[in-house]
């Protein structure tokens, strides 16, 4: 009770306070006023009751007298009374003037009055009397201050009663608030209703339905709402990350797929199909779960400039579009969409507006599966021509007559699409044109159509990794968390033949292997090639911080799918390293400069006369040192001038008995390093020789 | 925005502090002193006697008599539980309040008020009776007696105790603590709030006297007004009272030609400058004896006759009782005597020395002036002059006597302008002047009441300031 009422007087003491204050000020000044008018009167009584003998004294000169008689009239309220008599002829009064009462001055609070004193018709003189209102206050609330405090007290009470029904309220108001933040910060937004409901139930009738109640009920609406938003948020930006961590992991199988689809020649075409397809629909889950669970900053620069335009990986513009549209003709099975990529289409760049670009082809792949029946293929091909991209969309529908395709990309001119308005040919090329390209059309009545788009092509940015470039004896770290990816690129290398150039691959998939690697070969850091992840399973770090710590920024590439994000970009602009796209990784070029590193020949150690012809020649037109012997006593014989990281060719049977790879074995103890055996013999016979570096055909090895 | 609870401490703690400085600041001035300049201090405090101004002064703060005239016309008692009358005055009862004492070791008993009510009953009419009951004293007179309430308003009535050969003790305010020949305190019994608990009696020596610069002194009232420092008149309230402060030549002589010859023949303007040669304040000439504002008084000079020189007399002694007048007053009475053929021989001498010779028969000296101190009007003491001559005025002295025992208010009047017209008759005083008075007090006391009793006697006790 003490408390609800302490809390009622902290809600309301300044108006309780403001109240009391105009109340007594009324109250006393009223009071004072009362007794002022009194006093006056009971004066001016007085006086008509002592006129007659105030003169009788006042003629006969009795000063004394005349101040008994003035004490008669005076009054408590009045301070102090002069009386100033009138003279006459004969007067016996002499005093100026007569004074009884407090002599004390107090200007700011005494007030003089003045009255003639007449008795019976005879003006005596003047009384001047003085009331002091600060004494007529203090005497007034001396003499009722019980009856002023109980008063005040009972003021008080009426205010306080006056406000209960505001206290009511707010203390209503106050128990909802506080429920709400109760059941708000335990996250139970299933019992605000009730809560709310209750207390307004506690609100006086006149308030329900009032707007605060109204508010109330909508605050809890939508406190509700937003419990509910932020649910679905959190399991948005869990299936975001899910989805985005799935497409990530994807890639890498999906690049040793594509891999191993270049290697179906021998597979029967459907089988081929098959697997391309399943390849595809792999690649179409995963850019459509990108898409659809794009993180909020991905994508962030394309976005914020919507009608600009920029350099643009193509076939990073292309491969997802193409996707979107396998899924969107699904329910059509007999459509196949295809984009097949190649070395060629690798690292083409061009100036476009990402958005209309998409746009455009999107159009133009509706267009051409428009124009397939049940069953046909469309196709995108990305090419280079000279100084331009070319983006061609063909497909094996019905095809166009000539004079038809003259028309097309006017406005307002289409062909064969039933709702057709012609503005997607016209909007494509006006908008290729817009980018300093071109568009024709190529078609064929019952063969079908091809639409190329021409673009200049632009630049690579920096941070493109158009080919890899490696040179002999040099070392070429791969990190990866996954498998496959090391198996495209053992693919890869093996390929390009990089081994046999004095190439040595390392593949690592955690990063305190690179750390062991990196302490362990000092004076080979400095020269690697690192191609790291970068995202490493299980591990905090990522390739580009690994590569920070390492001191190694400037030889690594950072190869991920998620090459698209523009905080990995800028860090990675940031450390000067360069970026490759995951999924290019089958298509990015392999290069070994073969002029960059050692100026050691290349040493052959053959009997067999036409083998040394084929690498002589092979030698030659590569400008490549060799170094043939024919017998294992001529090398031997020279051993000491020969470098020891020189690579040494030995042919598994060197006639007389005598096999190579004793030679190989005893050149491994001499000290030499780079070791091959040079066979028709499957490697596998020389797999128990772990020092060779590799087992190739007979031919030369810089013939790819 | 709600109240701050965090602040209310804080606030409780500023209003407590400046409650406590108000306090401590109100104590320091609690023992604020009352400090009055006195012409004269008597060699003993006591009711009985005549009083000078000092002793009545002193009277005022140590005793309380029975009752007080409040506002004029009402009595009040602050010794009586409760009193009543009889309607026709005949009867009187006075029932004491327990608790009454003169000081921690004289207790003021039913047997004692019984005894002093008797004994001051008994001066006042002897045709009374006293008896008590209890603690309640019961007077009957045989006639109705009005004026008895008045009576006992007296100074000179109060219950008294003697405590030590010079000092009586009251049940007024204070009791002596302290007296030399020329100074004294007193102290308050029970110190009271926002009052004077303590009163310093300082000498007068004379206007000059650097002492009266001090700003500590309160009362300049009782000293001559042309005393009174400047810094006083502009720094202190002040107002004029009706007092009944005159001048007047005594003339004590049994041969009434000699009389004659003095009063008609003295010019007052003459002696007025002579006595008082410095005088600056203003006055009033009066005619007769009685005071201005008093009924019967009469302003303007007396009127005198003098008939020419009278034949070779003895010498006259001129009882002189200042010191710093002697050079004019000889000149002065030079000129009289050449005058009247009357010699006068100036006499100085001290006002206790005076005092003592109106015990004697022969006072020792013919003229004299005095200045009329009177504390109560009623009382007339401004009348009662007999004891200044060496001879009878049996008139005068029964129509005294007649006047003390009237109720009547306007008989009593008339007796008095009798008796006033008596002296003139017998010429055995001459007004010279009567004095102006303002009177000036303290800025900082709060309850200065004018009109109600002689203002030049304040009752300090009841000061506040």
């Amino acid at each position: 009770m003490f408390r609800l009422c302490g809390r009622v007087f902290a809600y309301n003491w300044r108006y309780y306070a403001l109240g009391l204050f105009v109340f007594i000020t009324f109250w006393q000044v009223f009071s004072v006023y009362s007794a002022g008018v009194v006093a006056d009167d009971k004066l001016r009584t007085s006086m008509r009751q002592n006129a007659a003998y105030f003169e009788k004294a006042f003629l006969d000169g009795d000063v004394f007298e005349t101040q008994r008689i003035l004490w008669r009239i005076k009054n408590d309220n009045i301070k102090r009374i002069t009386f100033h008599p009138v003279s006459f002829e004969g007067s016996k009064w002499i005093f100026k003037e007569a004074v009884i009462g407090n002599i004390y001055q107090r200007p700011w609070a005494q007030r003089t009055y003045s009255v003639s004193f007449i008795s019976n018709g005879a003006e005596l003189g003047t009384l001047e009397y003085v009331i002091d209102w600060a004494d007529v206050n203090a005497f007034v609330f001396e003499a009722n201050y019980v009856l002023f405090i109980a008063v005040v007290v009972l003021f008080l009470v009426l205010m306080v009663v006056s406000n209960l029904g505001s206290i009511r309220t707010i203390l209503a108001i106050e128990r909802s608030v506080n429920d709400i933040n109760r059941l708000s910060d335990n996250s139970n937004t299933a019992g605000m209703s009730a809560a709310v409901k209750k207390n307004l139930e506690a609100l006086p009738p006149d308030l329900l339905g009032v707007p605060f109640s109204q508010m109330t009920g909508k605050m809890v609406d939508s406190l509700q709402r937003t419990a509910r938003l932020e649910n679905e948020l959190a399991v948005s930006k869990a299936m975001s990350d899910l989805s985005a961590q799935v497409a990530h992991d994807i890639r890498s199988p999906l690049a040793a797929l594509d891999m191993a689809v270049k290697n179906t020649a021998d597979m029967p075409e459907e089988q081929r199909l098959v697997i391309r397809n399943a390849s595809n629909r792999i690649r179409d889950i995963a850019n459509n779960l990108i898409e659809k669970y794009r993180r909020p900053d991905a994508g962030q620069v394309s976005q914020s400039v919507p009608s600009s335009t920029y350099v643009c990986l193509l076939s990073g513009l292309l491969d997802p579009l193409l996707t979107e549209k396998r899924l969107q003709f699904q329910s059509r099975p007999g459509v196949q969409l295809d984009m097949p990529l190649s070395p060629e289409s690798y690292g083409l760049f061009a100036s476009v507006q990402p958005v209309e670009f998409r746009r455009v082809i999107s159009n133009l792949v509706n267009n051409a599966v428009e124009s397939l029946g049940d069953k046909g293929m469309v196709s995108l091909r990305l090419s280079q021509a000279g100084g331009s991209v070319a983006i061609s969309i063909s497909d094996d529908g019905k095809g166009i007559a000539p004079e038809i395709v003259a028309k097309l990309g006017q406005k307002g001119e289409t062909h064969g699409k039933a709702g057709g308005s012609g503005l997607g040919l016209y909007h494509a090329r006006t908008t290729v044109e817009g980018w300093g390209g071109m568009l024709a059309i190529a078609s064929e009545p019952g063969k079908g159509t091809a639409i190329t788009l021409t673009l200049p092509a632009a630049e690579p940015p920096q941070w493109f990794v158009p080919e890899l470039v490696f040179s002999p004896g040099q070392y070429v770290v791969l990190l990866d968390d996954d498998g496959t990816i090391h198996q495209v690129w053992k693919g890869r290398f093996a390929s390009s033949r990089v081994g046999e150039q004095g190439v040595e691959s390392l593949n690592l998939s955690e990063p305190s292997g690179l750390r062991q690697w990196v302490a362990s070969n000092p004076d080979k850091v400095k020269e690697a090639v690192y191609l790291l992840d970068y995202e490493l399973l299980g591990h905090r770090e990522t390739g580009l911080a690994l590569a920070q710590e390492l001191g190694i920024t400037a030889q690594s590439i950072l190869v991920s799918s998620r090459w698209e994000e523009p905080q990995i970009l800028a860090e990675c602009q940031r450390l000067g390293m360069r970026l490759l796209p995951k999924n290019l990784s089958g298509l990015v070029p392999i290069r070994v400069n073969v002029a960059k590193v050692h100026c050691a020949p290349i040493v052959l150690l053959d009997d067999d006369p036409l083998v040394h012809l084929t690498w002589k020649m092979a030698a030659k037109g590569k400008g490549v040192e060799l170094k043939p012997f024919r017998t294992a006593a001529d090398l031997l014989s020279q051993i000491a001038s020969l470098d020891k990281q020189a690579p040494i060719y030995i042919d598994s049977e060197l006639g007389c008995g005598v096999k190579g790879e004793d030679i190989a074995r005893q050149l491994h103890e001499a000290g030499f390093t780079s070791l091959y055996m040079e066979t028709g013999h499957p490697p596998e016979e020389f797999a128990r020789l772990k020092f060779l570096k590799g087992v190739i055909s007979k031919d030369p090895p810089w013939q790819s | 925005m709600p109240l701050n609870l965090k602040r209310i401490p804080s606030a409780l703690f500023l209003l407590g502090s400046i409650f406590l400085v108000a306090v401590i600041l109100s104590l320091s001035n609690s023992y604020r002193k009352w400090v009055v300049v006195l012409p004269d201090l008597p060699s003993k405090i006591s009711v009985s006697g005549m009083q000078t101004a000092g002793s009545l002064y002193i009277l005022r703060q140590t005793h309380e008599p029975l009752f007080r005239l409040i506002d004029g016309q009402n009595y009040s008692s602050t010794i009586l539980s409760k009193w009543h009358r009889s309607i026709d005055y005949t009867e009187y009862m006075f029932c004491l309040s327990s608790g009454v004492q003169f000081d921690l070791s004289h207790k003021f008993t039913p047997e004692l008020f019984t005894a002093y009510l008797r004994d001051t009953t008994n001066i006042f009419d002897r045709s009374s009776t006293v008896r008590r009951i209890e603690n309640c004293v019961f007077v009957k007179f045989a006639k109705p007696r009005k004026s008895y309430l008045s009576y006992l308003t007296m100074y000179q009535h109060a219950p008294t105790c003697s405590v030590s050969e010079d000092v009586e003790e009251g049940l007024g305010d204070f009791r002596v603590t302290r007296k030399t020949a020329s100074e004294a305190t007193l102290m308050r019994k029970k110190s009271v709030w926002r009052g004077y608990n303590t009163i310093e009696i300082k000498p007068y020596i004379s206007p000059d006297n650097p002492a009266l610069q001090d700003r500590n002194i309160s009362d300049f009232n009782k000293i001559p007004v042309d005393g009174i420092p400047e810094w006083v008149k502009q720094k202190y309230p002040h107002t004029t009272i009706a007092s009944l402060n005159s001048l007047l030549l005594l003339i004590n002589h049994p041969d009434k030609t000699v009389r004659d010859e003095v009063y008609n023949c003295m010019d007052t303007d003459m002696l007025r400058t002579a006595f008082a040669p410095k005088k600056k304040t203003p006055f009033w000439v009066i005619q007769n004896i009685l005071p201005l504002g008093v009924a019967g008084a009469k302003a303007g000079k007396p009127i005198q006759h003098c008939r020419g020189r009278l034949p070779l007399h003895a010498p006259l002694i001129f009882a002189d009782l200042l010191s710093d007048n002697e050079d004019s007053m000889r000149k002065m009475l030079l000129d009289f005597s050449l005058r009247t053929g009357v010699p006068v021989t100036l006499r100085t001498i001290k006002a206790a020395e005076f005092l003592s010779s109106l015990s004697r028969q022969t006072k020792g000296y013919n003229l004299a002036i005095i200045s009329s101190d009177v504390d109560e009007i009623d009382s007339h003491p401004y009348l009662d002059y007999f004891s200044w001559f060496d001879f009878d005025l049996p008139i005068a002295r029964n129509l005294y006597s007649q006047l003390k025992q009237e109720e009547d208010r306007n008989r009593a009047e008339e007796l008095v302008r009798r008796i006033a017209r008596e002296f003139e008759r017998e010429k055995v005083v001459l007004p010279i002047y009567q004095g102006v008075r303002e009177i000036y007090y303290p800025p900082e006391v709060k309850n200065i009441v004018v009109g109600l009793t002689f203002s030049e006697f304040q009752r300090v006790g009841d000061l506040r300031w």
